[in-house]
């Protein structure tokens, strides 16, 4: 156990019992705010989504949360979104055209880039859909998120992968009476039963 | 009054950057200035161009060129005007009258700092004089550089330079020399009257640079459009390798700006090639500015994807319209200071993905759903909006709706929640639309919106 005490002082190692106290924003939606360890969503760091198909209330989850940052003039980056957002549905949800912007990259390489250069606009909002799950590339995202105290969610259309350096994971998949939510990974905090989420 | 002399002894040299290959400048078949690397292989100024080439076979040699040399100056005159308002441009040198200027820098050794400092940041070295007159000062700049002279010790200081200094004719400078008259000292001795009579312009120069006649000339002005053409020492085929050359003309640029308190939105950057046409970069930005470092961020990416047909022999670039500039002080209001980075982003972010890759959304009023969202570039003022409808509306609309046929059928039957919503609309432009909209579920839970028309059923959107 005396060993052990200055390895447990690493800051990458954290214990369940320790609830970190990451400063956080409410998702709008009282039962989930309770589901997540950290009472909302963090404020910064990267959040991976995945799900199966568009459409089974991914946004929902997240936009009453984005639509507060816009408030606060705070960006909002959609980096190669699946189809094109529309004005009237983002104003409906009372976010601020002026502070969304939409990026289309012609690879790879070029939408890691922009959305590094995005994180590092300080308390920005980043929405993105990666291709594919890269390590590589969230370690960086979430250096850069951690760094400039921004907010990056990933939504993938796939299962995910084994390990991930992101600091909370969602998996979505739709149920007869809305949204089920599992929780993947979240610091400090280990396994939940699903939350299933109804539709409204 | 007060002069600062600078003369460039290694323009030519210097306008061709920093190089790491053997380069020679010759003039009318003579070495004119070699650089470090042709001095190691016993090139100097004064051999024969022939006799240099014996010595080393892949010297770079390059032509004397006046005009390219006095373009220099004039920039370095532009950049130099942040100092003081009246610069005059000799041979091959500058001369600003400092005398106003003194106190704003703190003395003569700060100003001196700051402009030595300035020009070895730009990439040229200099050798500097101070005198009260023009020519005193120019004279001691090149023969006894560093020389600080006031007007009581003026004529001891000036008086050890030999008579080439006053750039004359060879023929008169012979005739002094057989006269017997190596110094300005010795020309100095002679009863006025004397010298005035033999040797008149000699005279009446060294009255002037005495400050026994006044010196008149017409200050240098900057000029209304900023243009450089700057030649390289080599054919450069890499684009990374672009980027020294164009800091300097940059950095220029932006002195430029901030003498004329200017700034700008648009310039072009031309490439000349020897065997093809030139190719050009046109950087636009979002905002104005005058921030070297923010331009040359954005022409690193600019270059990094910048399609070269062939290696670039020289770089013009060309700035002609302006706007007034804004103050660029430090902002105590981080709102202003938030929003500049974010132009800046989007600026970089435009200079990699391309023009088009970068866009706002906008709401456009029309009761047609397609119509109703535009994609905008980034940072346009959109109007608030005065009505929204009231029935919801799906987050992803398809750019082109999907025909589902005479079923509402979508990955199985659809599932129609609500009443209803009927838009009709459009009449005028030949557009029209009559359609009935509805929210609906598929089997697999998800929301979209579908309509129906008199062709059948098309899915239009995605709830999320």
């Amino acid at each position: 156990m005396k060993d052990l005490q200055p390895l447990l002082k690493h800051p990458e190692i954290w214990r369940a019992q320790h609830h970190p106290s990451t400063p956080s924003l409410s998702t709008g939606l009282p039962q989930l705010d309770q589901y997540l360890p950290t009472g909302g969503w963090p404020q910064a760091g990267v959040t991976e989504i995945f799900l199966q198909q568009t459409g089974v209330g991914e946004l929902c989850m997240v936009l009453p949360t984005i639509s507060q940052c816009s408030q606060a003039r705070r960006q909002i980056f959609l980096v190669d979104p699946p189809y094109s957002p529309y004005a009237p549905a983002l104003l409906q949800w009372g976010i601020d055209l002026q502070q969304v912007f939409i990026l289309n990259s012609q690879d790879k390489r070029d939408a890691l880039w922009a959305m590094q250069q995005c994180l590092q606009e300080s308390h920005c909002v980043l929405l993105a859909w990666p291709q594919n799950q890269d390590n590589k590339m969230l370690r960086r995202l979430q250096l850069a998120s951690e760094l400039h105290q921004s907010w990056a969610i990933l939504f993938y259309y796939q299962k995910a992968c084994a390990n991930s350096y992101a600091n909370l994971r969602l998996q979505l998949d739709s149920h007869l009476c809305g949204l089920r939510i599992s929780l993947l990974k979240a610091k400090g905090n280990y396994h939940k039963p699903p939350l299933v989420l109804p539709r409204t | 009054m007060m002069y600062l002399a600078l003369y460039f002894p290694k323009l030519a040299l210097e306008l061709l950057g920093e190089q790491e290959v053997v380069l020679a400048i010759s003039h009318q078949q003579r070495i004119f200035l070699s650089n470090h690397l042709a001095q190691e292989y016993g090139i100097y100024p004064g051999m024969s161009s022939n006799g240099a080439y014996a010595l080393c076979s892949h010297l770079v040699l390059h032509e004397y060129d006046t005009i390219s040399q006095q373009q220099a100056l004039k920039r370095i005159a532009n950049a130099c005007l942040q100092f003081t308002s009246q610069v005059y441009i000799e041979n091959s040198g500058l001369i600003l009258e400092i005398s106003g200027s003194l106190k704003f820098f703190s003395g003569l050794k700060n100003l001196n700092k700051n402009i030595q400092y300035y020009l070895r940041d730009l990439g040229y070295s200099c050798q500097y004089a101070v005198a009260p007159s023009i020519l005193g000062a120019w004279w001691l700049a090149q023969a006894k550089p560093h020389t600080i002279a006031q007007r009581a010790n003026l004529l001891s200081h000036l008086a050890s330079l030999p008579v080439s200094v006053l750039d004359l004719a060879a023929t008169e400078i012979q005739s002094l020399h057989k006269a017997g008259l190596k110094t300005i000292g010795q020309c100095q001795a002679l009863p006025g009257a004397a010298l005035r009579q033999r040797y008149t312009h000699v005279a009446l120069l060294l009255e002037k640079a005495m400050g026994q006649i006044q010196d008149v000339r017409l200050g240098y002005q900057a000029p209304e459009f900023f243009h450089a053409h700057i030649p390289l020492a080599y054919s450069v085929d890499n684009n990374q390798a672009l980027l020294f050359p164009l800091q300097r003309l940059v950095a220029e640029l932006c002195a430029y700006l901030a003498v004329r308190a200017k700034a700008i939105q648009q310039f072009d950057i031309e490439f000349f090639h020897a065997r093809q046409k030139k190719s050009r970069l046109c950087l636009s930005l979002l905002q104005a500015t005058r921030q070297s470092k923010h331009l040359m961020a954005l022409l690193k990416e600019r270059l990094d994807d910048f399609h070269l047909p062939d290696g670039v022999e020289s770089i013009r670039l060309q700035a002609q319209s302006f706007c007034e500039a804004g103050f660029e002080n430090a902002s105590l209001f981080s709102e202003k200071q938030k929003a500049q980075e974010t132009t800046k982003l989007l600026e970089r972010l435009q200079a990699r993905l391309g023009h088009h890759r970068v866009q706002s959304l906008k709401l456009k009023h029309d009761y047609r759903p397609e119509q109703a969202s535009v994609l905008t570039p980034p940072l346009q003022q959109t109007a608030t909006p005065a009505h929204l409808p009231d029935k919801p509306r799906p987050f992803w609309l398809l750019t082109q709706a999907i025909p589902l046929g005479q079923q509402a059928h979508w990955q199985g039957p659809l599932h129609l929640l609500g009443s209803p919503e009927r838009i009709e609309t459009g009449w005028w432009d030949g557009q029209d639309v009559s359609r009935e909209y509805y929210m609906a579920q598929t089997i697999h839970n998800s929301l979209v919106w579908i309509y129906r028309d008199a062709k059948g059923w098309f899915l239009q959107g995605f709830f999320s």
